[in-house]
């Protein structure tokens, strides 16, 4: 008869738990979708083996075909760089132009109407993207500026309280940074936080579009996911 | 400088993927939020590494860990963690809060090691979930990494003695947990030192 004592139940039993944990470390999990994601937003740097060497004269047919693709895609995205790809807005640049706007230190044009936001904005900038609607939003005030030499449309609002600027550029023009994402629907939203405004920017109908202001990301993102696009867009 | 900060992210940090998605699936329960947060937790390594707050010869796995602990901590207080099995209260260090775990009656464990690999892995991790985060955290850098107490000791910025407690009482803690269940399917008999007898 072998009678355990409470300090050897404690001591075999916590060891036999922290065996069984110990084993959790080792279980297999599946990254794909994290890798998806970090791809997506922090692109890997050019490997040494997508550069051209001198034994690319020895490639068999398929595998030159290969690389004269890759040149041709290198070649373009060269010639697509100089000629502007998307530049990233920053969330320090946003919030910047969020608290000038807020306390009106750039020039802005007062409005009570998503409409006449548009049809004042346009009259400035006959090219800008439209603006969608902002459902249940109290307007102030719009005005163009720029991202670098990217034109951006801001129109700036009331929800829950709080002044929220709405910028809306070409998708093709403007890139959000590297952010955590949330997805609603499909649509992807990225959220960033500074010291107290919260950033959620989107892509959706060609257009970038970025929401900021002193409100919780899951309102903004709520606000965003309701926008209404012109339907002749 | 974010070219380089790029290389030296998929040279240092990226392969530790698995670790760090791991350890956000132990403590989160749920594959959807893991991804979430180990996502959010490389993105603030990576931009670390961006303002050169990455010192060369630091600890990879434990320096990720803190990085993952304060998202966690981030997350559960605004709110975006919709798993609702963590409350706040539960980030406090529960050390003291505790019950007492000393049992005067010890069901039949006689085999624990046996009764414990029943479980699945799974059920482990719905078990740890339901532990509070201070223990849960502490089970995890300890006996599921395998990190010494002192290493944990600074992931979770309290005393060694303190990560030492709570390993103890995580561990009863967890047991006591899994009891019921290892009952349910007969793992165990009754309990009550009914079969500490051999």
């Amino acid at each position: 008869m072998n009678i355990p004592t409470p300090d050897k139940f404690q001591s075999d039993t916590n060891r036999a738990v922290a065996d069984r944990l110990a084993r959790l470390g080792t279980m297999p999990v599946d990254t794909t979708r994290l890798e998806r994601m970090i791809g997506t937003q922090i692109p890997r740097p050019a490997t040494p083996s997508a550069r051209a060497t001198p034994r690319l004269r020895w490639l068999r047919p398929l595998q030159a075909l290969a690389a004269s693709l890759l040149v041709t895609a290198v070649v373009g995205a060269l010639i697509w760089s100089a000629t502007g790809g998307p530049v990233m807005a920053s969330t320090a640049q946003m919030a910047q132009m969020h608290r000038d706007l807020v306390a009106e230190r750039v020039p802005v044009t007062k409005v009570d109407s998503i409409e006449e936001a548009s049809r004042i904005l346009a009259g400035q900038q006959p090219d800008q993207p439209g603006l969608p609607a902002v459902p249940n939003a109290h307007l102030m005030a719009c005005c163009m500026t720029s991202i670098k030499d990217r034109q951006v449309a801001c129109v700036l609002f009331r929800n829950d309280g709080q002044p929220v600027t709405m910028s809306v550029a070409r998708a093709s023009d403007v890139r959000s940074p590297p952010s955590p994402t949330t997805t609603r629907d499909g649509v992807s939203y990225h959220v960033e936080t500074t010291d107290t405004l919260t950033m959620v920017t989107t892509q959706r109908d060609g257009r970038w579009i970025c929401l900021i202001g002193e409100l919780p990301a899951d309102r903004l993102i709520e606000i965003a996911h309701g926008l209404q696009f012109p339907q002749d867009e | 400088m974010e070219q380089d900060a790029t290389a030296r992210f998929y040279e240092l940090v990226w392969p530790h993927r698995d670790t760090v998605l791991r350890l956000a699936m132990i403590l989160t329960g749920k594959s959807d939020q893991a991804d979430d947060l180990a996502q959010e937790t490389f993105i603030k390594a990576y931009k670390a590494m961006d303002r050169g707050q990455f010192r060369p010869g630091t600890d990879i796995v434990a320096w990720l860990a803190t990085i993952l602990r304060h998202t966690r901590i981030d997350r559960l207080r605004s709110g975006r963690a919709a798993a609702g099995n963590v409350s706040l209260d539960e980030l406090s260090d529960v050390a003291g809060d505790l019950a007492d775990t000393g049992e005067t009656q010890y069901p039949d464990w006689h085999n624990p090691q046996d009764i414990l690999s029943a479980f699945g892995d799974q059920e482990i991790i719905d078990a740890l979930t339901t532990l509070p985060e201070d223990i849960r955290w502490t089970l995890l850098l300890v006996d599921v990494q395998g990190m010494d107490h002192k290493d944990a000791a600074v992931v979770l910025d309290i005393p060694v003695g303190t990560v030492k407690s709570r390993v103890h009482r995580g561990r009863t803690m967890l047991r006591q947990t899994l009891e019921p269940l290892a009952k349910e399917r007969r793992l165990m008999r009754g309990g009550k030192g009914a079969a500490i007898e051999d």
